[in-house]
């Protein structure tokens, strides 16, 4: 009697546990077609992340290394700009002289690519085999970087006109190449009011020199203001992985009502 | 004598086949596991891979399943309003309903912030890297940071609609607390207060590999006479990348050809 019980008892336990292994089977339904996709993607993933496993590490937290304020090409001149170009930059620099600020980022816009990173203020990159993102301190910007290869340059209705543009990229040997384009046009370039027609293709070169240093060597093609392309060299230093980003709340300075706290005091 | 052998043994038999059977129930309301045992990704090509591969994979874009512009208690219960707290609600409610909103800082392009942000109906693209997890936020272009490394909030942090995030992983689970949060955001849409000593503490988990749940509970004991429990869902959305959400353009107030801006 007491031995059938415990026959009885272990039988019952083994049978649930069988039950319990084939039910947690078939909450994988493989016929599924989600999870086909799903396998499919996963090979592919796969070789992403061997790829990855041989590019040089760029993650981490990120400042620039010298603000810039106005930005020199390469050969140590002022960017090359055209008559139309020189046009709207003198009638920028006038205007900032004369009357309240007309930079477009005074009003919280988004600052643009690269404007962003040649303030002084921190920024984090993260990098995975499929994309590389900036998430930048300043206006607390995204830079969604999705590793597809050269930009290829939107046209007619697939046309945005962005703040931040839209960017891809890819990696050349060592060095990941960032191309953005699709701008609004009405962004400065950087705080002394170099222009960026809409038109303009912005190629950065991502390099970690060493262990504390990252160079990025900025071309910009852009016929409507500038007479031939040109570049620019801004160097990051790391900051430790502690770095804390602060949470900019720039719209502040446009409210007509201050912010308060609501609940009464503590006790 | 015998019988009272036979109904202790029973029940020893009872609590082994509970403890058993346990990690096979928690595993199979955990999601489902591939063949080496972890958990199945929403996408591996979208995370640092740095990370262990034994973190579950919540990086990749994800759009919230459950919209609703009130953050009430899951349970079902009504929100447990301190008096000042139901006041300043049915004031705003009754404000709304006569078509003369209250002022609010989110339609000022004040970041929503924590837990406000949790149920909205916009993509949040997450990665995740050894030291954090960054949950990207395409309305008003904002995210939020989510310290792994146990750090304290820093004595002189100022506070701020998202706040301060740490998480760590408990099992499958990730747990997040946010503290430092600023007093001046509102916790939903619909105009529930919060105080600056709101701590908000959620439990993300994958209940299956293209749906999260983020349980989230409150705890605002100048607000709310008890915490409470919200709960959200997102699905996994591979395929949709991030507009450029810009609140001060009102993204229907394009700048002129000169460039001026209209900020409403």
């Amino acid at each position: 009697m007491f031995n059938r019980f415990i026959l009885t008892a272990t039988a019952v336990t083994w049978a649930l546990c069988a039950t319990q292994a084939t039910g947690q089977q078939s909450s994988i339904p493989l016929e599924d077609a989600a999870s086909k996709r799903r396998a499919e993607q996963d090979a592919g993933a796969r070789s992403l992340i061997e790829a990855e496993k041989k590019r040089p590490r760029l993650a981490g937290y990120w400042q620039v290394a010298t603000p810039i304020a106005v930005l020199t090409a390469t050969d140590g001149k002022t960017p090359p700009l055209n008559a139309a170009g020189r046009k709207l930059y003198e009638q920028r620099r006038a205007a900032k002289k004369s009357g309240p600020n007309p930079d477009p980022m005074d009003t919280c816009t988004p600052p643009g690519s690269p404007r962003a990173m040649i303030v002084n203020q921190p920024f984090l990159l993260t990098q995975t085999p499929k994309k590389v993102t900036f998430f930048m301190q300043t206006r607390h910007v995204i830079r969604h970087v999705y590793l597809d290869g050269p930009l290829k340059a939107p046209t007619g209705d697939g046309r945005m006109s962005l703040w931040e543009g839209t960017s891809s990229g890819f990696w050349d040997e060592g060095t990941l190449v960032v191309q953005t384009g699709d701008f609004n046009g009405v962004q400065w370039l950087d705080d002394s009011g170099l222009p960026q027609s809409p038109d303009m293709l912005v190629t950065e070169r991502f390099k970690r020199i060493d262990a504390s240093i990252m160079e990025a060597v900025i071309s910009f093609e852009d016929p409507k203001y500038y007479a031939r392309p040109w570049s620019a060299r801004v160097v990051f230093r790391a900051l430790p992985a502690t770095t804390l980003l602060v949470e900019e709340q720039c719209a502040e300075k446009l409210l007509e009502v201050p912010l308060v706290e609501y609940a009464p005091p503590k006790p | 004598m015998k019988h009272y052998d036979n109904a202790r043994l029973a029940k020893l038999l009872v609590l082994a086949a509970v403890l058993v059977l346990a990690p096979n129930f928690v595993q199979a309301q955990r999601g489902p596991r591939d063949p080496e045992g972890t958990i199945l990704t929403g996408d591996p090509a979208r995370r640092d891979i740095t990370v262990a591969e034994s973190v579950p994979n919540i990086s990749g874009v994800w759009t919230n399943q459950t919209y609703f512009r009130t953050i009430r208690p899951v349970d079902g219960s009504e929100t447990p309003f301190l008096p000042w707290a139901k006041a300043f609600f049915l004031n705003r409610s009754a404000a709304e309903a006569r078509g003369e909103p209250l002022f609010d800082p989110n339609a000022n392009c004040i970041a929503s912030g924590v837990p406000r942000n949790l149920p909205v109906p916009y993509p949040l693209d997450i990665v995740q890297t050894p030291n954090e997890i960054i949950i990207g936020i395409e309305v008003m272009h904002s995210f939020r940071v989510i310290h792994l490394d146990d750090r304290p909030m820093p004595a002189d942090f100022k506070p701020s609609p998202l706040g301060y995030s740490r998480g760590h992983w408990e099992g499958d689970v990730l747990v997040v607390e946010t503290t430092g949060l600023a007093g001046y955001t509102m916790v939903d849409e619909e105009g529930r207060p919060k105080s600056g000593s709101m701590r908000v503490v959620e439990r993300i988990i994958k209940l299956a590999p293209d749906l999260i749940e983020n349980t989230y509970t409150l705890f605002d004991d100048r607000t709310y006479a008890r915490p409470y429990t919200a709960r959200s869902l997102f699905k996994w959305a591979p395929d949709v990348r991030f507009g450029e959400y810009v609140c001060e353009e009102n993204n229907r107030n394009k700048p002129d050809a000169s460039g001026k801006l209209r900020v409403r």
